[in-house]
């Protein structure tokens, strides 16, 4: 488990395309919290009891179908660049790292190239699985979720109780154990100024919104995430469909507003995202959050049709290679904050000059071929 | 207004957003991180939906004078005053330990303390087979619902073939959860999270 192990495409699966609703949705995330019948939690087991836990999950790993293929990471013998990396691609939290990055003995991470699921082990609860899907997909991450649990439910007793569901080292878990969160791009309510309206009635629905990296994130580029903040007193389903439901209508809010400004702003709209889209093509030098801030203008024109491209597939990719460690890791080494921008802004060039040389091609090649009918059409007329 | 700061890492220039207060010795320090620095030196909030520690102190300062802080779980010897202070339970057993607390803070956070999800049973063998044939269709119609239909069969074939089994003399005992308390798992403690459930403390 050195500095190999951490695959190229690790985690990343739900980065292959885009996913309904792709517009508005970035990626929709369902997680189960659980815990193993008999076993103190994290916070009371020590190192040897979160050794012994991590034991029995890789056992559990090595049994389960929709784990095969999957690395087991133990935390703290993966370098420290690839534990950030791990975060920035979203599959530990940024309490498994640890308190000053030092992951205690017994965390790990288990997640493969090909299926969007993964598992935290000795966060705050033994296990925390998690599905990750692109764009609005809510009930195919939620039955992934639920197949992975039932595969590892089958191979170790969790603590269950018949009144109380699953058993949470927080109470705020209990139940389902269920967070059902869906990470949503919002800037035309933003622009509109009606974003504050919209999240208070999301919060007076029972669900909560955070920043991009989830809890205690600040609001970065117009992305929120929405979750379900209840987890006990309603089934799995119905926890889904209710952030579901919800979801919708602050997709229809956000259409609307981008309607709206369309209608009444159309320049200023074209004018915003064109130089979003300039800056990203010759910047030398990218802060992440600065590019983050710009994806959201060039998004935000791809999603109008007033910019033809890249695909809302590659701005979630640069969204997560981005991010300061995978540009280090990309150099081989822990870069200066300065050297890391110039590097970053390089990669986002080459990136967006690929797309949009691959756009040309299509468009050329589908002129060629519309060229090539009519001729044909004339010919047969002829 | 607080004035906007920046990030104190140098080279970095990004909007703070952690601000990090200092007490070494008797003198205080602040440093300011944008949330990149902050999170490459292990610093962030500890997430959670609620602030459960308020709903905490809130209780506990409804019912001042009448709580006992040194109630502690019998299996992992967390006292409620530690769970109070941190809002983490020690285990699960906790639940049963504390199950009074319990019951009225999950209905003061969820609006509920009844679990109405996925209903489980732990491997290895199980007594109650109703139980697990109870699981298996709540499995089975969570499939369907999900158009799943290829685990869905597999699942209707499990159930057919427990179905279709004739209880042993041996299994119609077991069939019947006896009144008294559970079988115990290798762990040992009452039964309160062990196979199929009994109430929290019941075995108490």
């Amino acid at each position: 488990m050195g500095a190999t192990a951490l695959g190229a495409r690790l985690g990343l699966a739900w980065l292959e395309g885009s996913g309904p609703q792709a517009e508005v949705v970035v990626s929709t995330r369902v997680r189960l919290a659980r815990n193993l019948q008999g076993s103190p939690f994290v916070s009371r087991a020590g190192a040897s009891g979160r050794m012994a836990v991590l034991d029995r999950v890789s056992e559990a790993v090595a049994e389960a179908p929709m784990l095969q293929g999957a690395t087991v990471l133990g935390l703290p013998s993966v370098p420290v660049r690839q534990r950030r990396m791990l975060h920035e691609r979203r599959v530990v939290s940024r309490e498994l790292l640890g308190a000053e990055n030092e992951p205690p003995a017994g965390t790990a991470a288990v997640a493969s190239d090909g299926c969007g699921v993964s598992l935290m082990v000795n966060e705050e609860d033994h296990l925390r699985l998690q599905s990750l899907a692109p764009g609005l997909q809510l009930a195919e991450a939620w039955r992934r979720a639920d197949r992975l649990d039932d595969e590892i439910g089958a191979a170790l007793p969790l603590a269950y109780h018949n009144e109380f569901g699953f058993l949470t080292a927080c109470p705020t878990n209990a139940g389902t154990g269920l967070r059902a969160s869906v990470l949503v791009h919002l800037p035309g309510l933003v622009l509109t100024k009606e974003i504050e309206k919209v999240l208070r009635a999301v919060s007076q629905m029972g669900l909560t919104f955070r920043g991009l990296h989830g809890e205690g994130s600040d609001v970065v580029g117009n992305f929120f995430q929405i979750s379900n903040q209840t987890t006990l007193g309603r089934s799995e389903e119905d926890l889904v469909s209710h952030v579901a439901r919800k979801v919708d209508d602050v997709i229809q809010a956000e259409v609307q507003a981008r309607e709206v400004l369309l209608r009444d702003a159309r320049a200023a709209m074209e004018d915003k995202v064109w130089r979003a889209y300039g800056l990203l093509r010759h910047a030398r030098c990218l802060r992440y959050e600065e590019l983050v801030n710009l994806l959201s203008g060039v998004r935000l024109g791809v999603a109008l049709k007033l910019l033809p491209d890249p695909p809302l597939g590659l701005i979630n990719t640069l969204m997560i290679l981005a991010q300061p460690a995978h540009v280090d890791e990309a150099s081989g080494r822990d870069l200066p904050a300065g050297e890391r921008q110039g590097l970053r802004a390089r990669y986002v060039r080459a990136r967006l000059a690929s797309a949009h040389r691959a756009h040309e091609d299509a468009r050329r090649a589908g002129g060629d071929a519309r060229g090539k009918e009519a001729a044909k059409g004339d010919g047969a007329s002829g | 207004m607080p004035e906007r700061k920046t990030c104190d890492v140098e080279g970095c220039g990004n909007r703070a957003v952690v601000h990090l207060e200092k007490v070494v010795n008797g003198h205080q320090s602040h440093h300011y991180y944008c949330e990149g620095c902050a999170a490459e030196k292990g610093i962030g909030p500890t997430p959670s939906a609620f602030d459960i520690g308020e709903i905490l102190a809130q209780m506990g300062a409804e019912a001042a004078g009448g709580g006992d802080e040194t109630e502690a779980c019998g299996f992992c010897g967390l006292g409620h005053g530690d769970f109070k202070k941190t809002g983490r339970l020690g285990c699960p057993e906790c639940y049963g330990s504390f199950e009074a607390k319990l019951r009225k803070l999950l209905r003061r956070i969820h609006g509920s303390d009844q679990h109405a999800g996925k209903v489980y049973l732990p491997p290895g063998p199980v007594a109650d087979e109703a139980g697990r044939l109870r699981a298996l269709r709540g499995r089975l119609a969570r499939a369907v619902a999900a158009e799943d239909f290829e685990q869905a069969a597999t699942l209707r074939d499990v159930i057919r073939s427990i179905e279709a089994q004739p209880p042993a003399a041996g299994d119609a005992v077991a069939a019947v959860p006896p009144a008294g308390p559970r079988p115990q798992g290798p762990q040992g403690p009452p039964a309160p999270m062990s196979a199929g459930g009994e109430k929290a403390g019941g075995g108490r």
